[in-house]
């Protein structure tokens, strides 16, 4: 399965991501995993949030430059050995990682990890074919992250 | 016209160079700077909207391709910041912008 990952333009300087945060703030959409990727002046806001498009909405009605790029958000087990059982599957099929990051689901059970690859269909067939499970963006909606009771 | 590093440049070069660019949107701003000795040409160009592909690495391309197109054309490498669409003063007409900030 496909998920979306918001990927937003922003200039390299203070304020950026606090525009970003407030506009979702008030669209009521929670940001499940974030990251940044910097080209000296100006940069690319990577974010999962619950609802891509109503967050995609107000990110555009707020004049911001947004795009909807489809990922692999990859289920893995929360232990050492967990991500590179992934990676190395991805490896031995030269399949070429863009950018990723993950986020804890359930500590030392299961995590996600979000992929942006070249080849996605390839991709999503092969890490399912060797049974990993892959979430769409309906269900990164409604999973609850990080049991924090079991502390 | 401005002189730049001895340079004769005509600032309408500079606006048809750009819009001939793909993913160069309406806007742009070139400012004069002195760092030193050195006469330093800084160019902010506002990204066409539909260009955005969500990637860093397109965005990068297109600011090298600007910067590589400029040197070809006015023997200067300026420096290129991209920026959000409309977030520049509007272009209108003839009236391309030019901030001179070197100690005269």
């Amino acid at each position: 399965m496909i998920a979306h990952q918001l990927s937003i333009f922003a200039e390299n300087k203070p304020g950026k991501l606090a525009a970003v945060t407030s506009v979702l703030a008030k669209a009521k959409v929670s940001i499940r995993a974030t990251t940044i990727a910097t080209a000296d002046t100006f940069g690319v806001i990577n974010l999962i949030v619950d609802d891509p498009e109503a967050a995609q909405a107000a990110l555009t009605k707020a004049g911001m430059m947004v795009k909807l790029r489809p990922v692999l958000a990859v289920l893995i087990d929360d232990k050492p050995g967990g991500l590179d059982r992934l990676t190395q599957l991805l490896h031995k099929e030269g399949i070429n990682v863009n950018n990723a990051y993950g986020f804890v689901l359930e500590s030392r059970e299961k995590a996600v990890f979000v992929v942006d690859v070249d080849l996605m269909e390839k991709a999503e067939k092969l890490v399912e074919k060797n049974g990993f499970r892959t979430l769409d963006t309906d269900a990164l909606s409604t999973i609850e992250p990080f049991h924090y009771m079991k502390y | 016209m401005m002189i730049l590093k001895g340079v004769n440049i005509f600032p309408i070069q500079i606006e048809k160079k750009l819009m001939d660019i793909p993913g160069v949107g309406r806007n742009f701003v070139i400012l004069l700077e002195r760092e030193g000795f050195n006469d330093l040409m800084h160019i902010r160009v506002e990204v066409e909207r539909g260009y955005f592909s969500g990637e860093l690495r397109h965005l990068e391309a297109l600011r090298r391709r600007i910067v590589e197109e400029l040197r070809s054309d006015i023997l200067i490498t300026p420096k290129v910041d991209l920026v959000e669409p409309d977030s520049l003063p509007k272009t209108e007409g003839k009236a391309v912008r030019v901030i001179d900030n070197r100690e005269k």
